[in-house]
């Protein structure tokens, strides 16, 4: 079975793409691909803690991102570089991703049959 | 795995540059032909003729391309090239 690694890089609601991401990691789960999520660059603060997207009237869908562990991804994985970029600790994050670095990044990427970004 | 990493955004060149192996190939195509004089640029790289024909910039990349390993390339070949690599990452 193809292996996926999908790529969050973008800040959160300011498009569509990382709910999509999301909707394409669990479906490939539901054929259980083996999947990787990597959060890197902007994509860190998709994990933030505290989201409360009701105030633009967007529905809140850093929900889901603990679902993915229900689907049986466990292979998720943050930016600890770019996480210092935004002065974050691993504490302002919901409980999920295992800090890593560039090497790792590259990595995973390298090792992956399928690289998607949106 | 060899991976053909295609930009199509110069302002995430870093990032791609920074998520790309040694033995990854870059392809720069629409608004990313202009990134040719980044000097970053260690990896195999393309650049998509098209798209500097389109924004007029052939002669310019050209002179940059002088003493650099930068290679350009017409969409016949983006298609040939892309056989020559495992997978494709489009970096958006």
């Amino acid at each position: 079975m193809k292996s996926i690694c999908i790529i969050f890089n973008k800040v959160p609601y300011g498009s569509q793409s990382s709910r999509e991401l999301l909707d394409i990691a669990l479906m490939a789960a539901a054929f259980d691909m083996p999947i990787k999520a990597l959060f890197i660059e902007q994509g860190v603060l998709q994990l933030i803690n505290k989201q409360q997207p009701e105030v633009l009237d967007i529905k809140n869908h850093s929900a889901t991102f603990k679902a993915l562990e229900l689907y049986g991804i466990e292979e998720i994985y943050v930016d600890a570089n770019a996480l210092n970029n935004y002065q974050l600790t691993h504490d302002d994050l919901m409980p999920i991703a295992e800090l890593i670095d560039n090497n790792a990044i590259s990595e995973h990427i390298q090792q992956s049959d399928f690289v998607l970004m949106l | 795995m060899k991976s053909l990493f295609i930009l199509n955004n110069p302002t995430k060149l870093d990032a791609c540059l920074n998520a790309m192996s040694t033995q990854d190939g870059l392809l720069l195509i629409e608004d990313a032909v202009i990134a040719t004089h980044h000097s970053g640029l260690s990896c195999v790289t393309y650049a998509l003729e098209e798209d500097l024909i389109a924004r007029g910039l052939s002669q310019l990349v050209k002179q940059h391309l002088v003493n650099s390993n930068i290679k350009i390339i017409d969409y016949t070949q983006f298609v040939e090239l892309t056989l020559q690599y495992d997978k494709t990452v489009s970096w958006l």
